[in-house]
């Protein structure tokens, strides 16, 4: 089994620690003996949708995610045909916003995004900040992380999670993230698939029966990272009450 | 007459609180209150030096108090730590009379980057250092375009900048200052490395045309000779340039010629030397004179001590959690000494100023140094300690030389009976006091 993970702008979309997640995609699908090959791209660089299962982007300032969207632009039509033939997709913190329709500075300046999906994003003169505890019908337990950003994400017609505890798409909202087919948005920064190994197992899972249907999930230890998710989930429920 | 009632105020609030618990923002605030331009009508000294980096704030701006004042100034120094404007405030009010006049020759002023802006608006010094920026504290700081944005608004031109050029994210600050910049850096040696450790780089990019930048070599995370391929954007000429360093005998030269002491072997105290020194040469100091100063260095750098364990020596490197450039400099200097070693970390709180416990820095620090460091065991202690394992798994290092402790109690303990070697303690500021007493009491 082989699974090639394209990390799109490494080193401009990276604010919070992200690089993590795609160290975790490694290791847990190295594990489930899969040869993995990750390609580091940024801006001006060749990239070819075509051969990648996996695109991963991070959380970037402001106007790094600009400079990207635009930049990115380049493939608008393989990036869609990328997402229709259910190949996985993860945008994590404001990277997400790019694939809406588009995206309102502070300057109230429209940038039109990459116009695959129908919600939009507009940038705020505040920075959401707090502890992130969302619930989705993927996986049983919660997923745990932390919220960092200054836009807003609004008409979203498919939200990946329910806000227990966080912020959300916006003040105040009671959902957040957005899913369709294989792509998965979410404002929750930084190493989201190190924090919750039960998420990172269903992506593995997914991943992996979608290219290869015969497949079978062999059980790998990850008591050191389940004790870390267990120990913060109580903690997070000690500072709530 | 409110300049006076505010000074009187102000200085009683500073006694009343020296005896509780030392220097404050609070008599700055106070006195603030009640005469809101305050940092204006204040008669200034003659020399106003302000230092402001992500790291190194205060022992930069002690080195500084401590050649001044063995040089014949007097000085006043914010050495509190009170690093924003309330702090400014209370060190300026506790340094004058009752005209409004500052009696000291010197104030040196350590300032919180972001509220460079708000002190500078009033009080602007004579010279202002720059020592690093870095990712820090995430959850208050946002990102360092936040950061880069208040602190180029409190630049102007008149001010004398004293730069770290080996820093590109200062480069790209300084781009248009007008007024005079004196350049320090440390020159390629033997710890500087070729090929970039991390891919999250702070700065990639030129700031000028976006070209990919290049690093001939590197000191630690971004910090190094760097320069644009279209010729745009590069580092600076050194003027004063850390050559020839001797970690072990624990000196280096200023461009080849003039010898300096250093009072550790830390990467980041050459920093904060040069610093100083850089700024001695431009009010006139005598080179010789400067090394006495710092030969006669009296103050223990908060983040460094040297202890014993029954017999084994225990190096306490004091970390800041949410920095992860403080962890690197900590790892980096692990990795420097050589011999077979036991290695402890953790914390119980992310950061003392907020609730939130935000863990995503841990992914930004180079802890994958650690893997080729010649490593016995190492000890994770405190509320977060899986998740430090976690990420010492992922750095490399295998399972079994992983413990896993609560209480540093229990850590010390462990590493008493079970783990071999000198002892190099990594900790967050929170534990890492706590650390060296039980340290300490064990080996009495």
């Amino acid at each position: 089994m082989k699974i090639v993970i394209a990390h799109l702008y490494y080193d401009l979309m990276n604010l919070y620690g992200e690089s993590g997640n795609v160290k975790a995609l490694k290791k847990y699908l190295e594990e489930q003996g899969v040869k993995v090959t990750i390609k580091f791209l940024s801006l001006n660089d060749t990239m070819d949708f075509a051969t990648y299962d996996f695109v991963y982007i991070g959380a970037g300032s402001e106007n790094n995610r600009l400079l990207v969207l635009k930049d990115l632009k380049r493939y608008q039509k393989d990036i869609k045909r990328f997402i229709d033939e259910n190949k996985f997709i993860l945008a994590t913190g404001n990277a997400h916003e790019i694939f809406g329709q588009y995206i309102i500075d502070l300057n109230h300046k429209k940038h039109k995004a990459l116009s695959i999906f129908d919600y939009y994003a507009k940038d705020v003169d505040f920075r959401i900040v707090d502890e992130v505890y969302f619930e989705t019908p993927l996986v049983k337990k919660p997923l745990i992380g932390f919220q960092n950003q200054a836009s807003i994400l609004r008409d979203n017609p498919h939200p990946l999670f329910t806000v227990i505890m966080g912020v959300g798409s916006y003040p105040n909202s009671k959902t957040e993230g957005f899913r369709y087919h294989n792509f998965y948005g979410t404002y929750i920064t930084g190493p989201l698939l190190i924090r919750n190994p039960h998420f990172t197992k269903y992506l593995v899972k997914t991943i992996l029966k979608n290219k290869y249907p015969d497949y079978k999930y062999k059980n790998i230890n990850k008591s050191i990272e389940e004790t870390a998710y267990r120990n913060f989930t109580k903690h997070l429920l000690s500072i709530k009450q | 007459m409110r300049k006076v009632i505010a000074i009187i105020l102000g200085k009683i609030a500073k006694q009343v609180l020296k005896r509780r618990d030392g220097g404050s923002a609070y008599p700055g605030a106070l006195a603030k209150k009640i005469c809101p331009d305050i940092l204006e009508v204040l008669i200034r000294p003659k020399l106003i030096v302000a230092v402001t980096a992500t790291n190194g704030k205060t022992s930069t701006a002690t080195i500084i108090t401590n050649m001044l004042s063995q040089n014949g100034y007097t000085v006043g120094f914010n050495s509190s730590g009170t690093n924003t404007d309330n702090g400014v405030i209370t060190l300026l009010i506790d340094s004058c009379n009752l005209k409004g006049q500052v009696v000291k020759d010197a104030l040196v002023l350590e300032v919180d980057e972001r509220h460079t802006k708000e002190v500078f608006k009033h009080l602007q010094p004579d010279y202002l250092i720059i020592g690093n920026i870095t990712r820090d504290q995430a959850p208050r700081n946002g990102h360092l375009d936040v950061v880069m944005t208040a602190m180029k608004q409190a630049l102007n031109d008149n001010m004398h900048l004293i730069v770290n050029g080996d820093d590109p994210l200062i480069n790209k600050l300084t781009l248009n200052h007008k007024g005079k910049i004196t350049y320090y850096g440390v020159s390629k040696n033997e710890a500087s490395y070729v090929k970039a450790r991390v891919t999250n780089l702070d700065i990639a990019y030129c700031p000028k045309c976006h070209a990919r930048l290049e690093f001939k070599y590197f000191h630690y995370s971004n910090t190094g000779d760097y320069l644009c391929p279209n010729g745009d954007f590069k580092r600076p000429k050194i003027d004063y340039e850390a050559t020839k360093i001797n970690y072990r005998y624990k000196h280096f030269y200023i461009n080849d010629q003039i010898k300096l002491p250093m009072q550790n072997d830390i990467l980041f105290h050459i920093y904060n030397t040069l610093a100083a020194f850089t700024l001695s040469q431009l009010i006139g100091l005598k080179p010789e004179d400067v090394i006495a100063s710092l030969k006669n260095l009296s103050f223990s750098i908060i983040r460094f001590e040297k202890l014993k364990l029954d017999n084994r020596p225990c190096t306490v490197l004091s970390c800041k959690n949410e920095t992860p450039n403080s962890y690197d400099q900590s790892l980096l200097y692990i990795k420097r000494h050589r011999e077979k070693k036991t290695v402890v970390m953790g914390f119980n709180r992310v950061c003392s100023r907020y609730t939130w416990s935000d863990l995503g820095w841990l992914w930004d620090a180079d802890f994958e140094v650690l893997k080729d460091s010649n490593i016995d065991k190492i000890v994770c202690v405190g509320k977060f300690a899986y998740d430090v394992a976690t990420r010492l798994i992922y750095a490399g290092i295998n399972t079994d030389d992983i413990i896993i402790c609560q209480t540093l109690d229990q850590a010390i303990k462990i590493i008493r009976k079970k783990t071999k070697g000198p002892i190099y303690a990594a900790l967050n500021f929170d534990i890492v006091r706590q650390f060296a007493t039980e340290v300490k009491e064990v080996t009495l």
